[in-house]
Order: structure tokens, then C-alpha cells, then sequence
């Protein structure tokens, strides 16, 4: 059989976002993998240097809508370097709070489109209704289901009560529970693991190389987390470790990441009892000393980097994002390249991949005519009143 | 009248509108049921035919570089091939409509009928993703068709025919062949899994990998009538395997022509329905519980753990029918 | 953490034995160095043979007016170490750093294209995100005036 062009996307089930991948079929083999990104291109980057810092942070919120606290907190953590603003302990604490709470309730997303990919339905349904939980906390804590808006400069915007305490910690419990039971049907089911074990694999020493991130690279028994690298908010100060597989698989993947999920609940729950009392917000300048920074967080996809430089006005020179996707895309196409096509889905979704982060430039691919165009505003604007 | 009997047989009951009646129902047994096992609500019971109508008013679109005969034919004739084959199956009474010695043949050959259908019309749809579905199809056909045919093949060396009629009437009063053969019982539930291209081996439709295969271009009435003939080869598919394991319509002996001729006939189908629906019913729980394989572990899978077991048992069967005259 | 981000300033200020252009510990863990553009490659090379293993985080370009600074975000046992090169307007140009660090390579095409820094000796200097009619020379993260933006501007009320 001649080998076969074969797309996935920008629409295909297997992807939540649009973006085009094209593969070279042999049968049932991949042999090549190439990528397009930019069809969800938003011009953030450009937009937030012609924006206050203020206007910035509901931008970077919207970067992405599953990791929206981390790129917040990034963010914010760069424009606090540059002001040298002090957070206080108790924003500080429940920053961590939500931060692993939205790790919490991506790693069990992820989870469940996991098992879908592998036409493993009933996990999916069972995870995505033991995922309400987290997301009926973050609505508790800060109004919303995602963009939940709690960290801001200087601080958070919402305080955690004791009556919420309380929920919290029964809601996470549960929480617990369940991950350790999903990690119990991740290793002993039989069809499942027959589709995970042993597909996508890559070594440590080409993660490295190749600047994976995140549960990717700890998949493959390399212990790096920004948490433990570059100490930030208070996680040196509760008792957590790194969960690493030696699998180097996608079985490891969904290992690490399961195991997150407990250790976010431990973190959590750590936080909430050595939360001391006091502010929740400092007070912020309006204006930036000159001066650039970088931070960094670890997003539940991986490193997210912040690149902040500012002229000593109240709008930034350049703010840069870089997302855990890109840096994982490299691996993520060495991963299917000469695997089978049916593994393609779950080898790409392993890294969990988010494309609207990794895209954020204006530009409009006109697929339909099988040829892209770029849309002027004007034009985009005509258009827009036609319909 | 002598001309419009098999018509009414083959397009009213027990043919066309029978089947696609009661598949429309078990479709919605079987969607309930994988519901309340994942936890959900479930669609209600007119779900499946309100989707069905709503794909006969759709657009029906043929691809500019398709073959169009083909194309088009393709589904027609997979329907054609399922609603032929309930003729042989008994569905009332231990007789079929039809019946004669070999008729077990065609009905496992005309069951493949789809399969081929399928192939065919995605292949000419020039699709890369229906290429591939396609190729899968095939391939799958291998996996599962042997051990299908083997797993037929013990209840008829067990009642000593090639009619499925003959092998239903022998089971009649209780003596139910899947106590002579549970292997090949087991085997052809699986197998039948494989036909009807459900999880774990819906492999060439896949949807998170090649977006339903063959499938893909097809719309319209064109795509009803591909839903059509999986519903209505689920029941046939079932109801093959309820005559040859089962009894058919039997149940422990009652006689139904004591009922009398519509009495009788009527309750033989509820039994038989009954035992379809349990069917069904392991078909959800497989759905429920398992994730999809690659192609060549179902390949691999189903000649190793279906096919030696189909051998054996028919080994087995040939053993006790000769030897102890069973 | 024995190592802070001084010691390391330090030590490359003894070891390394190429041009810098600047050399700085702005916090315990945050080290600044730059080197003129044409010592990327040497820097990298540098980094690597010295500090091995190295992540590289991004690589991030700037337009400061008259020149382009490209910032190659490097980590190393927890400390960041960033290099910084400043290509002027008019040359734009710099050796890619791929064949040295094979995790630049999104990251430099991604640069390329946003603000037109072209990458020497880049394996794979294809486009990546902006669409392939894309004009030539508009580079969306310039700040100079962009040939798009005078159309730009009228329908904007």
C-alpha cells in the first residue's frame, strides 16, 4: 500500500482544539509527523504590551481556560519581582491552594479524555463526575468554574472562611479516594493497559534533549518539577515529594499523573492547616520599575514560563508566555513517529497538549477553500456584520 | 397471493419493519444500559428512532471523487444481506420461515455480507480516513469470522444438521446446546462483538482515531441506512446464536401449539426476544467495561483465545456424538 | 542549594573565555550574562559542556527600538541562567543554537517569524504558526510600523 497522507485536525474528535497535524502513513505505521499550529492564534502577547499591567492579568487569565490560574500566577509572580512587592503568607498559601486545585481538577479531565481516546468510555464518565467535586470547590472558594479570577496582583481576591475549610477538606478526601481507586483500574484493566503500556514511549535522556516538561518528562524518570527546582509560594514549606515513573510510556504518564492528583489533595490539605491568618492582598503601584524578570511555575502540563519586561511605565515593553505544550510538542512527535496509527490519539493527548495557550496570534485559516488567507481587521469586521 | 407471502415475510415480519422495530428498542435498551452503567441518565425510549428520522431529513452528500455506484450501493446491499438472513432463523416456533439443509451457511455467509458492504463503500469514498477504516475492516473480518463460523459449527454436528431449524428443534424441551457446547457459545458472543464492530473491537470505526472509518463520508439517508443494518444485524446476529445455543424460542418445553397457532407464536417471540435483550445486554456490559484494541492485538487475540477454543469444543462435541451417540 | 546564582556569574566570568557583554546575579536563583551574537553557538556550547544537564525554558525575543534581543532561558540545577544577545535591526540574523540544543527548535522558529531573526543553520526553518501567505518582512512582534497597520486603524471605530 503507497503511503498515505493522513490529517488529524484542525477538527477531529481525537482533539479538543483546532490544530493540524499531518502524518505519513505505511499501513497501519506512522512514519512521519509534522505540526501546524495558529489556527487559534489571539495576539495576546502583542495585545498585553499595549495594555496596563492591571488590563494584562484578565488577559493572561485567558490564555488558556483549564490552566488559567498558572498563567495568573506566573504572571503576577514577574511583575511582583519587578516591584518587589511582598505577598502576604496567607495569599500566599492559598494561592497554592487553588493552584493545586486546578492541577487537581486538569490531571482528572485529562484522565477521562484519556480513557475516551482509548474508546474507554466509562472511565470518562465516571471521572468527569468525580471531577465536579474540585470544580463545585473552586466555585465555592472563588465564583468560578474556570478563569476563577483569585490571584491578583499583590495577593488574592478571595479569602478561604472556615465554613469553606470544612467542605474543603471532606470534598478532598473524597478526592483521594478516587484517584487511588482510578490508579488501581489504570493498572489492572486489561484492555486499557493493552493500549497504554509500552505506547509512546521515549527515553529521559531525549526528554531532556528535546525540553519536555512537566509529567512528561517525569514520566520518564526524570525528577523535575519547578516546585522543588525553583521553590515558589510556600511548597517548601509543607512535606510533598516528586512522583517519577521509570515507564517512559503512556501508562507512566497517566501513573504520574494520577499520583499528582493525591499529592495535590496532601498539599491542600497541609496548607489549609498551617494557613496562618492575616491579609490577603498587598498594596500594588500602578507603575512598573524599569527592569525584566522571568517566573516560573510548574502548570499541571508542565513548566510555564513568564518573560516580564517593563519600561518604568504602567504598560509592559514585552510579555513573553511560553506554554508547557510547546515545549513538549517535539517529544510529543517523536512519541507517534513510527508507532501505530491507532495509538496516535493517545500518544499526542499524552502530554496534554493545550493549543489554545500555545497559539496567540490573530490569523484566520481559511480551511474550507483548501487555501489560507490572512483576514485583515476591516475585512474580519465586514464579515462579522454579514452574519 | 402465493407472490406477496416472502415479500411480506422479507419486508414486514419477521423481515424489514420487525427488525428495524425491535432494533430500534433493543438500540435503546442498550444505550440505557450503558447509562446506568456509567453512571448517567440515558437517553429516553424514542431516543433511537427520533435520531434515525432525523438522519433520513438530513442532506445526503456523495463525494466529488467517490465511485458512486459503489458508493451508493454498498449500504443498500449490507441491509439487504441482514434482512435476508432472518428468513432461516426461527423466530415464533422452532421453524424458520424458510428452511433447508445448509441454510446455517447462508445465513453466516449473508451476516458477512455487511462487513464486505462496509469495505467496499468506504473504500471507493476515497477518504484516507475511510481508507483506513476500510483496510481495518478487512483485517478484522479475519480476526473474528473463523472463530464465528467454528462456534456455529458445534451445535450443528451436535443435533446432526446443517438447518438452523433442525438444530433449534432439537434443542426444543430443554435441552439446550450451550450445555454441549458453552465454548463455542462464548466464542460467538465474542465474535459477535467483532461483527457488530462494537467496543473493544470497533476498531475500523473508531472514532477518537479515524472518526468512524468507513463511515465518514456517508450522510443523510445513506448513513440511516448504515445505522439500520448494524441495529437490525444485532438482532439477527443475537437471535442466530439464541437458535443455535439457546433453543430459539423455546422455553424448557411448553408446547406452543397447544397455545394454539397466534398464542403460541406470540409468546415464542417474547421468549425469544427476552433472550436477545440478554444478549444485548452482555453486549453493554463489554461496551461498559472495556477500552478498544489496536488491530493486531484483536487479530492476534481472537485466533489465539476464540479460535482454539472453537476447535476444541467442536472436537469435544465430535467426540461425544460419536462415541456416546449424546 | 550550594551553587547560588553569583558563584555561578563568577564562574562563568573565569571559565568562559568569549566576549561579555554583561554579567549579573539579579537574585539567589536569577543570573543574567550576554554575549554579542555571534557567540551564541560558543555560549550554548559553553552552557552545555559545563552544567550538563541544561533545560532550556524559551527562548524569547525583544524589540528594544534598534536592536532585537533574543534571551535563551536556560535552567540548571536550580538556578536560571539567562544569556541575552542583541542582534541590531538591518542584520538580523544569528546562529541557531538546534544542532546544540535540540529543544530550541520550536522555540527559534517561533522567534524567527514573530520578529524576523533569521536562524543560521537551522535544520527546520519552515513557519510554524503564521499562515504561509503570510507577507514577507511583517513580523507581528515588531514595534516598528507594520505595513497592515495603516488598514488597521480605519475600521477600527
Amino acid at each position: 500500500m503507497a503511503k498515505l497522507s493522513f490529517p488529524v485536525g484542525p477538527q477531529h474528535p481525537a482533539l479538543k482544539e483546532p490544530e493540524n497535524l499531518r502524518f505519513s502513513v505505511d499501513g497501519e505505521l506512522v512514519v512521519d509527523a509534522d505540526i501546524r499550529l495558529g489556527y487559534v492564534h489571539r495576539s495576546i502577547e502583542r495585545s498585553c504590551s499595549e495594555r496596563n499591567y492591571v488590563q494584562d492579568l484578565y488577559l493572561c487569565e485567558r490564555v488558556c481556560g483549564i490552566c488559567s490560574n498558572a498563567h495568573t500566577l506566573a504572571y503576577c509572580m514577574a511583575v511582583e519581582k519587578l516591584t518587589e512587592v511582598e505577598v502576604p503568607v496567607r495569599a500566599q498559601y492559598i494561592r497554592m491552594i487553588v493552584h493545586e486545585f486546578e492541577r487537581i481538577h486538569s490531571h482528572l479531565l485529562w484522565l477521562g479524555v484519556s480513557g475516551y481516546e482509548v474508546g474507554f468510555e466509562s472511565l470518562l464518565m465516571y471521572v468527569w463526575r468525580d471531577r465536579e467535586i474540585i470544580q463545585d470547590i473552586l466555585e465555592m472558594v472563588s465564583g468560578n468554574r474556570g478563569h476563577y479570577a483569585m490571584t491578583t496582583l499583590g495577593g488574592v481576591r478571595y479569602d478561604i472562611t472556615p465554613e469553606m475549610e470544612a467542605r474543603i477538606r471532606e470534598g478532598l478526601q473524597i478526592l483521594r479516594e478516587r484517584a487511588e481507586y482510578y490508579a488501581d483500574i489504570c493498572t489492572t484493566e486489561a484492555t486499557f493497559l493493552k493500549r497504554v503500556r509500552d505506547v509512546g514511549t521515549i527515553s529521559g535522556d531525549r526528554c531532556r534533549e528535546l525540553g519536555a516538561a512537566g509529567p512528561t518528562l517525569r514520566a520518564s524518570g526524570i525528577s523535575f518539577d519547578i516546585r522543588t527546582e525553583f521553590p515558589y509560594l510556600q511548597y517548601d514549606q509543607v512535606d510533598w515529594q516528586v512522583y517519577t515513573s521509570e515507564l517512559c510510556d503512556v501508562l507512566g504518564r497517566t501513573l504520574v499523573r494520577v499520583q499528582e492528583v493525591v499529592e495535590a489533595c496532601d498539599i491542600s490539605l497541609q496548607a489549609l492547616d498551617q494557613m496562618p491568618d492575616g491579609e490577603i492582598q498587598a498594596r500594588f503601584p500602578r507603575r512598573v520599575p524599569e527592569g525584566e524578570a522571568t517566573a516560573r511555575v510548574e502548570a499541571q502540563r508542565g513548566e510555564l514560563i513568564y518573560y516580564v519586561r517593563s519600561d518604568g511605565s504602567d504598560v509592559p515593553v514585552r510579555v513573553k508566555i511560553r506554554t508547557p505544550t510547546l515545549a513538549n510538542l517535539p517529544a510529543a512527535m517523536e512519541m507517534v513517529t513510527g508507532g501505530y496509527v491507532a495509538d496516535i490519539p493517545i500518544a499526542f493527548m499524552s502530554i496534554d497538549p493545550c493549543f489554545s495557550c500555545t497559539d496567540r496570534m490573530v490569523v484566520l485559516d481559511d480551511v474550507g477553500s483548501g487555501e489560507s488567507r490572512t483576514m485583515t481587521w476591516p475585512e474580519l469586521v465586514r464579515l462579522g456584520r454579514q452574519q | 397471493m402465493q407472490v406477496l407471502r416472502p415479500l411480506f415475510h422479507i419486508m414486514v415480519f419477521p423481515g424489514f419493519l420487525f427488525l428495524v422495530a425491535f432494533g430500534l428498542f433493543a438500540s435503546w435498551v442498550d444505550r440505557k444500559l450503558i447509562a446506568k452503567f456509567q453512571n448517567r441518565v440515558g437517553p429516553p425510549i424514542l431516543q433511537p428512532l427520533a435520531d434515525l428520522i432525523k438522519l433520513l431529513a438530513k442532506e445526503d452528500i456523495v463525494p466529488e471523487h467517490a465511485n458512486r455506484t459503489m458508493f451508493v450501493v454498498a449500504p443498500l446491499i449490507a441491509l439487504a444481506g441482514v434482512i435476508a438472513s432472518i428468513v432461516y432463523i426461527p423466530v415464533w416456533a422452532p421453524e424458520a420461515v424458510e428452511s433447508f439443509q445448509g441454510d446455517l451457511i447462508v445465513v453466516v455467509y449473508l451476516l458477512t455480507l455487511p462487513a464486505f458492504a462496509l469495505f467496499l463503500g468506504g473504500w471507493y469514498s476515497t477518504n484516507p480516513f475511510a481508507t483506513i477504516g476500510s483496510t481495518r475492516v478487512l483485517s478484522q473480518l479475519f480476526g473474528y469470522e473463523v472463530p464465528f463460523f467454528l462456534a456455529c459449527l458445534g451445535p450443528a454436528i451436535a443435533a446432526g444438521s446443517w438447518s438452523i431449524s433442525d438444530v433449534t428443534l432439537a434443542q426444543f424441551g430443554g435441552h439446550w446446546l450451550i450445555a454441549l457446547a458453552p465454548l463455542s457459545f462464548i466464542v460467538a458472543m465474542v465474535a459477535l462483538i467483532g461483527k457488530l464492530e462494537r467496543v473493544p473491537f470497533d476498531i475500523p470505526q473508531a472514532n477518537t482515531e479515524i472518526v468512524s472509518g468507513p463511515e465518514v463520508e456517508y450522510t443523510g439517508r445513506r448513513l440511516a441506512v448504515w445505522k439500520l443494518t448494524f441495529l437490525t444485524e444485532t438482532i439477527v446476529g443475537s437471535a442466530l446464536i439464541a437458535a443455535l445455543f439457546l433453543g430459539g424460542p423455546d422455553f424448557w418445553g411448553i408446547s406452543y401449539q397447544a397455545m394454539g397457532p397466534w398464542v403460541g407464536g406470540l409468546v415464542g417471540m417474547i421468549v425469544l426476544g427476552v433472550k436477545i435483550l440478554l444478549i444485548v445486554f452482555f453486549l453493554s456490559l463489554a461496551q461498559a467495561a472495556m477500552a478498544r484494541l489496536r488491530i493486531e492485538q484483536m487479530v492476534q487475540w481472537c485466533l489465539l483465545w476464540l479460535g482454539i477454543p472453537a476447535l476444541i469444543n467442536i472436537g469435544a462435541i465430535a467426540v461425544m456424538v460419536h462415541q456416546l451417540g449424546v | 542549594m550550594a551553587v547560588t546564582a553569583s558563584e555561578l556569574v563568577e564562574r562563568i566570568q573565569a571559565e568562559y573565555d568569549g566576549e561579555l557583554t554583561e554579567a549579573e546575579a539579579t537574585s539567589e536563583v536569577d543570573a543574567w550574562v550576554g554575549v554579542p551574537p555571534e557567540d551564541v553557538r560558543g555560549m550554548a556550547r559553553f552552557i552545555i559542556d559545563t552544567w550538563a544537564p541544561v533545560y532550556l525554558s524559551t527562548i524569547t525575543g525583544v524589540d528594544t527600538g534598534r536592536q532585537i534581543e533574543v534571551l535563551y532561558h536556560f535552567v540548571t540545577g536550580g538556578l536560571a541562567l539567562n544569556v541575552r544577545a542583541a542582534v541590531d535591526k538591518g542584520v538580523d540574523e544569528i546562529d541557531s543554537i538546534t544542532p546544540l540544543v535540540p529543544a530550541a527548535v520550536l522555540y527559534e522558529r517561533e522567534v524567527a517569524e514573530m520578529l524576523g531573526v533569521e536562524m543560521i543553520g537551522h535544520p527546520d526553518p519552515r513557519r510554524l504558526v503564521l499562515p504561509e501567505d503570510w507577507p514577507e518582512g511583517d513580523y507581528p512582534l515588531r514595534r516598528d510600523e507594520r505595513p497592515t497597520d495603516r488598514e488597521d486603524e480605519e475600521d477600527n471605530g
